[in-house]
């Protein structure tokens, strides 16, 4: 396999996911969001919201906070410490695959 | 799943999205007229004397609750975001504005001749609109694509204050028209109303282009039994 799909082949499953991709594309622009947000902006049922949550909560990259408004449950989401720093480790390699795709040219075939 | 289906939104627009959002709350910006109101009132002549105090006053108090039980209504609709401490943004804006209103007027008439004329409360032109103007064209920039009214509407501000508006349409002593009451509360009220109804539009814009670049789920593959959030305000649908 060339240089770029190995690179490829490397990326995060856990944040590549779109909809997981987008949560923590928003949680890393602010301290803390309320699942109603995530909800808002994702448009996810609750239920695969919540699926999502599961499994970045699992992974170590969100952590999950239930307060109480009055009597009103309220469930706060934001980054975990390693949770940014997956989230930059995966940008960071996104760009680089970005740049090594433009750059990759396919091997000429050698025939025997 | 479906959301694989559609483009993914870019980082950047997500990211900026979630850092404007309480920007976006326009709503929230409306109680603000009631002392708007109040002004009017006492420009009008309506109220007078020791109650002026009272009503402004009363009618701050009431614009603050308000502001707080819209905004609370935001929380339970689209949601609470905490931003990463106080962003220095938010102080340039202001302290921009507070440069250009009090700082600059001395510096120009002393190190560049501009006639001390400009700035005085009977001057052809309207420096503290102009001033609104230019921070609200800066305020919009910074806040691009969303706020596009604020951008014309500073535009339009800073240009109408620095034409000699009054000498043209001949007021009594050239005054720049701006400087009349009515002048002024018109283009507050524009303002408040515009901002309200267009950064309100922009959030909800906004969220289904994002959701449309997901390709928000179709009822087919939802899982119903929500964990996490199964209490939370608001329904599928």
């Amino acid at each position: 396999m060339s240089q770029p799909f190995q690179e490829m082949a490397r990326l995060s499953k856990l944040i590549h996911e779109p909809a997981r991709l987008a949560i923590v594309s928003a949680l890393s622009a602010c301290q803390a969001a309320d699942f109603v947000f995530l909800r808002r902006l994702t448009g996810l049922s609750k239920g695969n919201l919540s699926n999502h949550l599961s499994r970045l909560e699992e992974g170590g990259i969100v952590e999950i906070r239930k307060e109480f408004v009055g009597k009103a449950p309220r469930t706060v989401v934001s980054l975990t410490e390693a949770g940014r720093r997956s989230a930059m480790a995966y940008w960071e390699q996104l760009e680089r695959l970005k740049r090594e795709a433009v750059r990759w040219r396919p091997e000429a075939v050698t025939t025997p | 799943m479906t959301a694989a289906r559609a483009s993914a939104p870019s980082r950047s627009r997500l990211a900026r999205f979630t850092r404007i959002y309480p920007l976006l709350q326009g709503y929230a910006l409306l109680p603000w007229l009631l002392p708007m109101v109040a002004l009017l009132l006492m420009d009008t002549g309506v109220v007078r004397g020791g109650w002026t105090l009272l009503l402004f006053g009363v009618s701050l108090v009431l614009a603050w609750l308000e502001q707080r039980a819209v905004s609370r209504w935001y929380e339970r609709t689209y949601g609470l975001v905490r931003q990463q401490g106080v962003k220095f943004g938010s102080f340039a804006f202001l302290g921009m504005f507070l440069v250009g209103f009090w700082l600059l007027p001395p510096l120009l008439v002393r190190y560049a001749g501009v006639p001390d004329g400009l700035f005085s409360w009977r001057g052809v032109l309207h420096w503290p609109w102009l001033w609104v103007g230019v921070t609200l064209v800066g305020a919009a920039f910074a806040l691009r694509p969303h706020l596009s009214f604020v951008a014309v509407f500073g535009a339009l501000l800073a240009t109408t204050a620095s034409l000699p508006l009054g000498e043209w349409l001949g007021t009594s002593d050239g005054r720049h028209l701006f400087y009349g009451f009515a002048a002024g509360r018109t283009l507050g009220f524009a303002l408040i109303l515009g901002y309200a109804f267009s950064a309100h539009g922009a959030l909800v814009r906004e969220l289904r282009v994002i959701q449309g670049q997901l390709g928000a789920p179709a009822a087919s593959s939802t899982i119903p039994n929500a964990g996490i959030g199964a209490n939370e305000a608001g329904d599928d649908a």
